[in-house]
């Protein structure tokens, strides 16, 4: 039975899971068995997007986000997943991460996670495949606009992002 | 990833005697994770100023937000017995992990249990049921007055027989806690327990019980009586009682009379409020150990009421033949994943130390899901509530009589309260003369209600400002000139006769929100939606929501650290309105540096400080127990609301911050000075403290004298306010001004958190015994303005813009409190439009709802360019007004008022669906 894992990437460390967690829930397995609890489990059916995190099917696809409540592991092999404990380097903060900071975008902060995850891939797909600036807003509220914060209001969650976005569009990149 | 061993963990315990004599130990500890909020620097060298506020008085980012966005532990749920073997755990040990196995049955005898769909490998290691309580002496129901589980008949064959009823008190109320070897076995038991109808069996269908009141209704009568004013503050109880009868019947009579002969018109409606869960994100989670051998009780939660939850834990295992002996409570408070009330007094913590001790020594796991967190987690209560508001041919307000029934669901917890505070919140933001105002809490078996943002305020808002609106259209009188005439200012008394002390602000606030565009623009807008099809309004509503409690008491702790960096303490919980932040802040008021770190949550540290409160009415009988007269304070600490900290919290600390000043510093100071120094005439400037004459000095030389010269480097200190603050005169063993008088009413200072020597206190004030009975004396009043649009064709309703006006005092971090409104507002939207749980068998006492059934708002519902108006701080107002559950408050009667301008419509029934406007056009 040993030989039956499932393997997938978690912030860049090969994992390999036993198959009888395939039935976990990613959000489980990374609290469980990696110690990872940044994600977070808020409603466990895929409406807050709490536990967003980041996956990409090898070094070469696009970023997209995932649901890691409703993702069992065993649909996982050959993913590389990506959490908020990987996402700066060092001490270091992305600009992303400081850019909440800044903007006071949280307040209890346990939905931070899920929204940085989802405006990670945003920033990603828009570095990728830039857009106009009228279309900014659309694709703010595509890329995040379904997480859920309770405390916050979104207003500063969202100045930070189009604050991140901005220069991502094309009349500023141009 | 995890830096739980750089930090030392101080733990001091506090005794106290619980319900049935048995003196207990108690220890509060605050996480050691919150001190990487602020990057501690490393104590051999000389700290620099803190990234997260490296200015005095100014936060860059708040205090806690590092560790928030690395998505290092903080909450709860973070935390398995692995991460505190520093505390003592025995992180080695495998976890026990608990389910609880609950009814969703409300009528219907429970029968039995049974667990046979689970394989063997799958079993529970123990059960905690009835019986099992009975058997082991354990309190059945504790103070929660109902049982902790619904007793099956069909097991009640025992010799100890269970004398709980058969039928569950409420929907959610377990009949069994299942305790599971680990993880991977509660996972997989769970996925085939939850939601499977068979695991408990059920009888005959019952009548259910008569709602009860659940303790005291309370009942607020203000008018006069014999040309003299009659209300709770001028008249003494026993004549107040007495008369209240007669003066309701004249207040009656009047309004019968009036409104019969036309001299006043009278405006009634009866609404209904929905429940409305708090809907923080992270469902309740602990961690639990009892220690057999030392007969200790170990507990790790995220709570808004630590202190009170550690006695209640006690409390369960007083009785002497209880199998289990408990002689020491030790809690670890966390951060709370949000909070709004719905982490004050909550069961989850009594079930779960109550089943500590039968998890045989291993830690245990309890962490709700969504599902079950919607099935008992603390709830805002169904409301039904009628007013009626008579107004004379001036417009003047002449009379108000409300109504208010809370359905209180299957436990107690803070609703008496909550309708006490609906009733004293009937007269909101202006003086009327006469009033009778009713609330009660009914004891039901429908979901459990308690504390929520703005805490019964919202339902008397909703009330009177639906109903000066409507007054205001059917006299023809504008909105804000209605308003202006009625506006309660320093000469008039509140709904108990308490006088308005401070200057709320109110005209400001309707000239602020009068000249907005979107108010002065909206007929011209009105057209404009008109014609895209869409029904178009503009609402306003004002909102007097107090903060405190009427007589509150608060602890603050500052301390120097060798390396020159400054740590706050502070019972105070921060869940996510910013307290941490705004604490972290105030040693600058008095010491020109910000917190690098802060403990929230301590409340052992200051229990331990042996204060007692001073008992204003003392028995004839002599007490037992002498409490320490030096150790005497007016009143004691309570709960974490959000609208405590900014003003009350923040008092505290920064009077902490002043007497480490007036001990320390300035013993220091006058030593390289060599002067005598007054502390009103230093200046802080980059780091260093002057006064006229003499050379600046560096804080980093300030420190070194401090302690090599055995100075105190600790202080912490208690504040009482009831009506205003309790005063004291303190005697400093350093300070050649003494006595000096503030507005504290203890002051311990130390070499070390561990050394604290209390400072003289002589001429403490003794509070005129009337403020007790203001009910509420500080108020954070605020305005709304709110543009909706409304799709006829389907009844969705578009919240376009919102300007919120609001008196907030001195802002300690503006970011903060516009968060808080604009947080306020998307929570009012849910409110009024989207959020419902029904109390129907089918609504989340099924335990099947999530939020695919719950509609909270999103990021695209609601107005992101809406605004804050924040008032400049009032003549001589020196300090920020508690906020944060204010800022909610005028929203929904705005929304109600809009939709009635868009609509033509009243509508006095939450939430407004969509269906609902169909009907309504």
């Amino acid at each position: 039975m040993d030989n039956l894992r499932i393997s997938f990437v978690v912030n860049g460390e090969e994992t390999e899971a036993p198959t009888t967690d395939g039935d976990m829930a990613l959000v489980d397995y990374l609290h469980e068995r990696l110690g990872l609890t940044g994600t977070k489990f808020c409603c466990g059916i895929g409406e807050c997007r709490a536990c967003t995190v980041a996956t990409r099917n090898g070094p070469n696809a696009a970023m997209q986000t995932t649901l890691s409540c409703s993702t069992p592991v065993d649909s996982l092999t050959g993913l590389e997943i990506f959490t908020v404990e990987g996402l700066q380097q060092g001490d270091e903060l992305l600009p992303l991460q400081q850019a909440f900071l800044r903007h006071f975008s949280f307040q209890c902060g346990y939905c931070t996670p899920g929204f940085l995850m989802a405006t990670w891939v945003l920033l990603q797909k828009l570095q990728l495949s830039p857009i106009s600036e009228n279309e900014l807003d659309d694709a703010i509220e595509q890329g995040v606009g379904r997480n859920i914060c309770r405390c916050s209001g979104y207003v500063r969650y969202y100045q930070a992002i189009r604050e991140l976005a901005l220069p991502l569009t094309r009349e500023h990149l141009s | 990833m995890n830096k739980l061993n750089s930090h030392p963990i101080s733990r001091r315990s506090f005794i106290k005697t619980i319900a049935g004599g048995a003196a207990v130990s108690f220890t509060i500890s605050s996480l050691p994770i919150s001190l990487l909020a602020a990057e501690s620097p490393p104590l051999t060298d000389i700290s620099p100023e803190p990234a997260w506020a490296p200015e005095p008085g100014v936060a860059q980012w708040r205090i806690d937000g590092k560790p928030k966005v690395m998505g290092q532990k903080i909450y709860a749920r973070d935390f398995r017995a692995r991460d505190l073997a520093e505390y003592g755990w025995p992180y080695q040990a495998e976890e026990r992990v608990m389910y609880a196995l609950r009814t969703n049955r409300i009528n219907t005898i429970v029968m039995d249990y049974q667990l046979s769909m689970l394989p063997a490998e799958l079993q529970p290691i123990t059960i905690i049921d009835a019986h099992k309580l009975v058997e082991d002496k354990v309190d059945i129901s504790c103070d929660m007055k109902k049982p902790f589980f619904v007793c099956a008949k069909n097991r009640n064959k025992s010799k100890s027989k269970c004398k709980s009823r058969h039928v569950a008190d409420y929907y959610g109320q377990p009949v069994a806690l299942l305790i599971f070897a680990n993880f991977d076995v509660y996972r997989r038991a769970k996925k085939i327990l939850q939601f499977n109808q068979d695991t408990i069996i059920y009888g005959d269908t019952v009548t259910p019980l008569q709602p009860s009141i659940y303790g005291n209704s309370y009942e607020y009568v203000k008018g006069s009586l014999n040309d003299n004013p009659f209300n709770v503050v001028h008249d003494e109880p026993e004549y107040y009682k007495s008369h209240s009868p007669l003066v309701k019947s004249n207040i009656n009579s009047a309004i019968e009379v009036n409104t019969a002969s036309g001299v006043w018109q009278q405006y009634s409606a009866n609404y209904v409020t929905q429940v409305m869960d708090p809907m923080f994100m992270e469902p309740e989670a602990g961690l639990a150990w009892y220690d057999k051998q030392s007969s200790r009780l170990h507990l790790l939660l995220g709570t808004q009421s630590p202190t009170g939850d550690i006695s209640g834990a006690a409390e369960i295992f007083r009785n002497a033949k209880c199998t289990h002996n408990v002689s020491e409570v030790d809690l670890i408070a966390c951060y709370p994943g949000g909070g709004f009330g719905g982490r004050d007094s909550s069961y989850f913590t009594m079930y779960l130390a109550m089943a500590a001790p039968y998890a045989n020594g291993y830690p245990l796991r309890w962490a709700q899901d969504r599902f079950e967190q919607f099935q008992v987690g603390l709830k805002r209560h169904h409301t039904e509530f009628t007013e009626n508001l008579c107004i004379d041919d001036n417009g003047l307000i002449q009379a108000v009589t409300a109504s208010f029934t809370l359905n209180g669901g299957g436990r107690k917890n803070l609703s008496p309260y909550v309708a006490e505070l609906a009733a004293l919140s009937v007269c909101n933001a202006y003086n009327i003369p006469q009033i009778i105002a009713y609330g009660e809490a009914l004891d039901t078996p429908d979901l459990i209600g308690g504390s929520q943002r703005g805490f019964g305020g919202p339902q008397a808002f909703i009330a009177l400002e639906t109903l000066l609106d409507q007054a205001a259209e059917d006299t023809g009188r504008d909105p804000f000139t209605l308003r202006r005439l009625n506006l309660l200012d320093n000469q008039s008394t509140t709904v108990t006769g308490a006088p308005i002390q401070q200057d709320l602000q109110l005209p400001q606030i309707l000239d602020a929100l009068e000249a907005q565009p979107l108010w002065t623009n909206r007929e011209a807008t009105k057209q404009q939606f008109a014609t895209q099809g869409l029904k178009y309004g503009v609402g306003l509503a004002l909102a007097n929501e107090a903060y405190g409690t009427g007589g509150d008491g608060m602890f603050g702790a500052v301390m120097i650290n060798p390396d020159g960096s400054i740590t706050v303490r502070t019972p105070y919980i921060d869940m996510g309105n910013g307290a941490a932040t705004a604490l972290g802040l105030a040693p600058s008021v008095w010491l020109g540096k910000n917190a690098s770190n802060i403990m929230m949550g301590d409340a052992g540290f200051f229990n331990n400080l042996g204060l007692t409160k001073i008992d204003a009415y003392p028995s004839c009988e002599p007490s037992d127990v002498q409490d320490d007269p030096a150790k005497q304070v007016a009143q004691l600490s309570g709960s974490s609301s959000a609208c405590l900290g900014a003003f009350y919290q923040y008092h505290a600390v920064s009077y902490a911050g002043l007497s480490l000043l007036i001990g320390s510093v300035i013993p220091a100071l006058q030593q390289l000075w060599q002067t005598q120094v007054d502390y009103k005439l230093l200046a802080f400037s980059q780091g260093s403290i002057s006064l006229e004459g003499f050379p600046a000095i560096e804080w980093s030389q300030i420190v070194e004298v401090i302690f090599s010269q055995q100075l105190p480097n600790s202080a912490a200190v208690h504040a009482s306010f009831v009506g205003e603050f309790v005063n004291a005169d303190f005697s400093f063993s350093s300070s050649s001004q003494n006595p000096i008088t503030l507005p504290l009413d203890y002051i311990a200072l130390g070499t070390s958190p561990n050394a604290l020597q209390t400072v003289t206190r002589t001429n403490m004030t003794t509070l005129p015994k009337v403020n007790s009975r203001y009910g509420r004396s500080t108020y954070a009043p605020s305005g709304a303005l709110i543009a909706v649009s409304v799709d006829p064709n389907t009844g969705y309703v578009v919240v376009e813009d919102c300007i919120t006006a609001l008196s907030a005092g001195v802002q300690h971090c503006p970011q903060l409190v516009s968060g808080q409104s604009q947080g306020g507002v998307a929570m009012a939207m849910g409110y009024v439009l989207s959020e419902d749980c029904p109390l129907s068998p089918e609504g989340p006492g099924a335990g099947n709802w999530n939020l695919d059934k719950y509609k909270l708002m999103k990021m695209g519902n609601v107005p992101l360019n809406q605004q804050l108006l924040v008032m400049p701080p009032a003549d001589n107002e020196a300090t920020a007004r508690g906020i944060a559950e204010a800022v909610m408050c005028p929203i929904p009667p705005a929304i109600l008022n809009a939709l009635a301008m868009a609509t033509q419509h009243r509508f006095t029934q939450l939430p407004v669906t969509p269906a609902a406007i169909r009907t309504a056009i």
